[in-house]
């Protein structure tokens, strides 16, 4: 019993181990599909244990029932038919006796009175003594009913085979069951004689040699349906005490099995509801040795679940680097929220914070600081609002705060206090000491029917309104710029996919100089977007939300696309634009064969077009921009590494790309005729460009010292406001000629 | 252990001279029907008491060997025979002009074996002797049946006499076989106080020999068995013969008929001895008393 429980809890914990390997699934997004199943399996009704064993122990009742029942029926037939057998050689023996007068009287008649005493015995139906031929009747007795041809023939072969038998076992009878529970018996009547004269070596020890003589035969017929009537009825009873028996041993075994199996049933009820997806179970572990061993098992495991599921769930609903609530799982809270509102009738404030120079951290000093600012901005948050609220970080430097319990007052307090503690706040990165704001936008939340996205909409224009009137700033949500509402609700998406699909954005081309005498014309393509309120909008003005909304790829192609047509049209194989790329757009498996089409549709040469990628996104997405880069490159275009020294990032990954051009960044020009450091720094840069037969732009030239000091270095091109700014079209001189600088 | 006598055999006849020179004693035959110890002993005790005038041959059971050997008895002037057992006796018919004394058979009447010069020597023990030590044992004792085959009636006419000598009715049944026996046994039990159980192979069986015994213990009946073994199964008394005294008729025989044309006296002589067996159980069962003179043969097997 002890290993069999064994065995039992062995299969408890390995479909155990199988519950928990589906539940870690759960975690995933077929935690949908998995408690459908569970449903489904569930709403079937899946065997229980205790019940197969139950079953199990029916069944081997049954069967041994069923084989008891047979047992004995075939047991008290062979004995009945033994007990027939040992009767009729009895009756054989007693008619022998009985008959022999009639063979030996010289008036058989006279003695038929004797034979009629067998009417007292009701089992002999008819007797019948014949002769040495067998055929002819010296006495009989029969009961009413019996006719002669219910006796038996005794005819010449029946003879011999009765000889032969008696000459070879000395006595002889043939037993026949017959129909209606009736025996027949034949036995031939013998008389013996010992063989020698005068029995002069007779001796008990010795067997006598006799001789055998068949004088007659007895033809019996008996009736046992008597008996067999008899054992039949005594059979029934017996088999139904016998199935009484097995029932009470049946519910006996069922009550001990349940007793025997409880500690296992009790299990039922946490592993149902563990099977559930429910963790939060508790298993019992007293008892017997195999269920504590199971139940601690199984605790343990939960333990594991649970703090697996923890921190499945701290991932899903957290943002990894601040570890504040993240987009999904603060709209899950605000919903929450607005039905207490709903409910209780207070009021609760909803802030968007929005970092004024957070891409300017990210550009200038790494996207490992811009993170490190963003841990720092969510202490402050952490630290100056209650634990009942609710921070988050939406991406980016978008960070939302669900403040509750507050009116109006209590919102603009603490907005004003947020950017207070902001412009007290100083951003240490290295030896430099930044000053970082931000921008705040506060949404009152009064009404619980509302909408997350309502009261989102709504902070956001009010940050959008605070960034408007300066920054560094708060700006609580006012319905009087609810006119503006419907501008901002067609809102970014829908502005930006509408200008997508109907070219709305205007395209700006800024010339590259050459430095040392090219005649090749390079314009780097820019893009405007017209805004009814704002006029129009810098790509430092659309491209964040662009990227939030995931539209990069899809402008990436459309500016692609528009730049081979201008190409074109342009017929100047001498022309070539520099095209920005976001990176996503190497992604996107068919961006290689859109590529293939326009080189295949225009009359465009690849090395008419240049993509630009910015240092973060070749660093950050090296793996991933390889392949589509080394294909392109391979059918001719070329890359270059915009904002190249910003991130001050390994050189190393130049090798591992097939760039053709680095554009310094800005930061490192500006000041390269004054400081000595940029000064070197550029002139490494240049340097291995030149080992690694790139060329190099400068971007942001502010003057001809620079650019003297440029081209001392070695620089190919310059490009800046100062040399040409950004125009609609590029069929013009750049401002400034490199003869002037000579 | 040597039987044990319930008398010492009478002594030799006297033959009384004769004026004429006395014809030598004619050679005896002795044809012995098989080598086993109830026909040898006898055979040897005969030839004992002739001596240099007889000579044994025994038949070995094949047809040419014995053929042969009655030729040889044929052809010698041995002009007296005594066959020895039933299968002696029948093959000595075969010899012509001999005078032949047959002994140890039982069933000569339906044999046909009685004849002028083929005369016999009784098989049963003397019949006298035998319900002497009976009635001295069982003084009670009124009727005896015998149940024997056809064609005994010397034998059941000597034994009557016997009987009736001493205060014994003999009660008689003829049967047909061994079934018969066991039947008319029952049906005589309760006109009888005993039986005697001769050795009429025809209609005993082993079976019926023990049913009639374990029958006659069950219902008190004293049974006198023509066999010591059967003392063991119920019997109270055996009577058995006496070799010598087989011998001693049968020389007897041959020379009351020697030099004569036919073989005097009746077909078959009765023996003058007998040898008992008493079983002590049954004489216990009984309550018997045993004469002194008898109690020599209790436990004397």
């Amino acid at each position: 019993m002890p290993d069999d429980l064994s065995h039992l809890g062995k299969r408890f914990i390995a479909g155990f181990l199988d519950v928990t390997a589906r539940l870690g699934h759960r975690r995933t997004e077929e935690m949908g599909k998995i408690a459908a199943s569970g449903e489904k399996i569930a709403a079937k009704g899946p065997r229980s244990l205790a019940n197969r064993i139950l079953l199990l122990q029916f069944v081997w009742a049954l069967i041994v029932y069923v084989l008891v029942i047979a047992a004995m029926w075939y047991a008290a037939n062979s004995v009945i038919e033994s007990s027939l057998r040992n009767q009729a050689e009895g009756w054989v023996v007693k008619l022998d006796e009985m008959g022999i007068p009639f063979y030996v009287s010289s008036s058989p008649d006279t003695l038929k009175d004797s034979i009629n005493d067998l009417r007292n015995f009701s089992e002999v139906l008819g007797v019948r003594y014949l002769d040495a031929s067998g055929e002819n009747v010296i006495v009989e007795y029969r009961r009413r009913g019996v006719e002669n041809e219910h006796f038996r023939m005794i005819d010449p072969a029946l003879i011999e085979r009765v000889s032969a038998k008696v000459q070879e076992q000395g006595k002889y009878f043939e037993f026949e069951s017959g129909t209606e529970a009736r025996v027949h018996v034949v036995a031939p009547l013998l008389v013996k004689s010992i063989a020698s004269d005068g029995l002069l070596n007779f001796s008990l020890d010795n067997t006598v040699r006799e001789k055998k003589e068949v004088i007659g035969y007895i033809s019996i017929i008996l009736d046992y349906s008597a008996a067999t009537r008899q054992l039949n009825r005594n059979l029934s009873y017996a088999s139904a005490i016998i199935a009484i028996l097995m029932f009470l041993a049946a519910i006996v075994g069922r009550v001990m099995i349940r007793w025997a199996l409880r500690p296992l049933l009790r299990l039922q009820e946490p592993l149902s509801r563990l099977a559930n997806g429910e963790i939060d179970v508790t298993v019992e572990s007293s008892g017997d040795r195999e269920i504590v061993q199971i139940g601690r098992a199984l605790n343990t495991t939960i333990g594991a679940l649970r703090e697996r599921d923890e921190t499945l769930r701290r991932m899903a609903n957290h943002d990894s680097l601040t570890g504040l609530v993240n987009r999904k799982h603060f709209i899950e809270l605000l919903e929450e929220e607005l039905a207490r509102i709903g409910e209780q009738k207070v009021s609760s404030a909803l802030f968007f914070f929005d970092l004024d120079r957070f891409k300017h951290i990210n550009d200038t000093y790494g996207h490992a600081a811009g993170d490190r600012l963003l841990v720092q901005i969510a202490d402050i948050l952490r630290k100056r609002l209650r634990d009942g609220d609710v921070i988050a970080r939406f991406g980016g430097d978008e960070f939302v705060a669900l403040v509750r319990n507050v009116n109006r007052k209590s919102a603009q307090d603490i907005g004003a206090a947020l950017v207070g503690n902001m412009q007290d706040f100083t951003f240490y990165e290295g030896v430099d000491a930044l000053k970082i704001h931000f921008s705040v936008g506060i949404a009152m939340i009064t009404d619980g029917r509302a909408t997350p996205h309502h009261y989102l909409k709504q902070a956001d224009m009010a940050v959008h309104e605070a960034k408007s009137q300066g920054r560094n700033r708060y700006f609580m949500y006012q319905p009087d710029i609810s006119s503006r509402e419907e501008d901002y609700d067609s809102g970014w998406y829908e502005r930006l996919k509408e200008a997508i699909a109907n070219e709305q954005f205007r395209f700006y081309f800024q010339p590259l100089t050459g430095l040392r005498g090219q005649t090749a014309r390079i314009y780097e393509v820019l893009l405007r977007l017209p805004d009814a309120r704002h006029g129009v909008l810098v790509p430092g003005g659309f491209f964040p939300a662009m990227e939030r909304f995931g539209l990069m790829p899809e402008l990436d192609r459309y500016v692609v696309c528009k730049a081979f047509e201008m190409l074109e049209e342009v017929h100047d194989e001498e022309m070539v634009l520099s095209v920005n790329c976001s990176g996503h757009i190497f992604n996107d498996d068919t961006f290689i064969t859109l590529v293939e089409e326009l080189l295949a549709g225009h009359k465009v040469k690849p090395q008419q077009i240049i993509f630009e990628v910015s240092e973060q996104v070749a660093v950050r997405h090296l793996e991933r921009l390889r392949p589509a880069v080394q294909k392109l490159s391979a059918m001719g275009l070329r890359f270059a590494i915009d904002d190249f020294g910003a991130g001050f990032a390994s050189f190393s990954y130049l090798k591992q790309f097939p760039v053709h051009c680095l554009k310094i960044h800005g930061a490192l020009i500006e000041r390269v005729a004054l400081d000595p450091v940029d000064k070197i720094t550029i002139t490494s840069i240049v340097s291995m460009a030149k080992e690694l037969g790139m060329e190099t732009v400068a971007k942001f030239v502010p003057n001809d010292e620079t650019l003297l000091v440029l081209r001392e270095i070695g620089v190919d091109y310059a490009q800046g406001d100062y040399l040409g700014e950004p125009e609609p079209g590029f069929d013009r001189q750049p401002r400034r000629r490199l003869s002037v600088v000579k | 252990m040597p039987p044990v006598k319930a008398q010492e055999p009478a002594p030799e006849p006297v033959v009384a001279p004769t004026k004429v020179a006395p014809l030598p004693p004619p050679e005896v035959a002795i044809l012995v029907s098989s080598d086993i110890p109830a026909y040898r002993e006898v055979a040897n005790a005969i030839a004992t008491r002739l001596g240099a005038r007889a000579k044994s041959w025994y038949l070995k059971g094949y047809r040419e060997l014995d053929a042969r050997t009655l030729a040889e008895i044929d052809q010698s002037s041995r002009s007296q025979v005594v066959a020895v057992g039933l299968d002696a006796a029948i093959a000595a018919k075969g010899l012509e002009g001999r005078q032949v004394i047959f002994s140890q058979v039982f069933n000569y009447s339906e044999n046909h074996l009685a004849a002028a010069n083929y005369k016999g020597v009784a098989m049963l023990p003397s019949f006298e002797k035998s319900f002497a030590i009976w009635k001295s044992i069982s003084p009670a004792l009124k009727q005896v049946a015998i149940i024997t085959g056809p064609g005994l009636e010397d034998y059941v006419r000597l034994a009557r006499a016997a009987a009736k000598a001493k205060g014994i009715t003999l009660l008689h049944r003829v049967v047909g076989s061994d079934k018969e026996l066991l039947v008319v046994s029952k049906s005589v039990a309760d006109s009888v106080q005993g039986y005697w159980i001769w050795p009429d192979n025809r209609v005993l069986s082993g079976i019926v020999l023990r049913e009639v015994l374990t029958f006659g213990a069950r219902r008190g009946k004293e049974v006198a068995v023509f066999n010591d073994d059967l003392l063991d199964l119920g019997g109270l008394l055996s009577f058995t013969t006496n070799n010598h005294d087989i011998a001693a008729k049968v020389i007897e025989r041959l020379e009351r008929a020697e030099h004569k044309t036919q073989i005097p006296g009746p077909v078959i002589v009765p023996l003058d001895e007998t040898v008992v067996h008493i079983n002590p159980v049954m004489v216990k069962r009984f309550g018997l008393i045993v004469p002194e003179q008898y109690r020599k043969y209790l436990n004397a097997r």
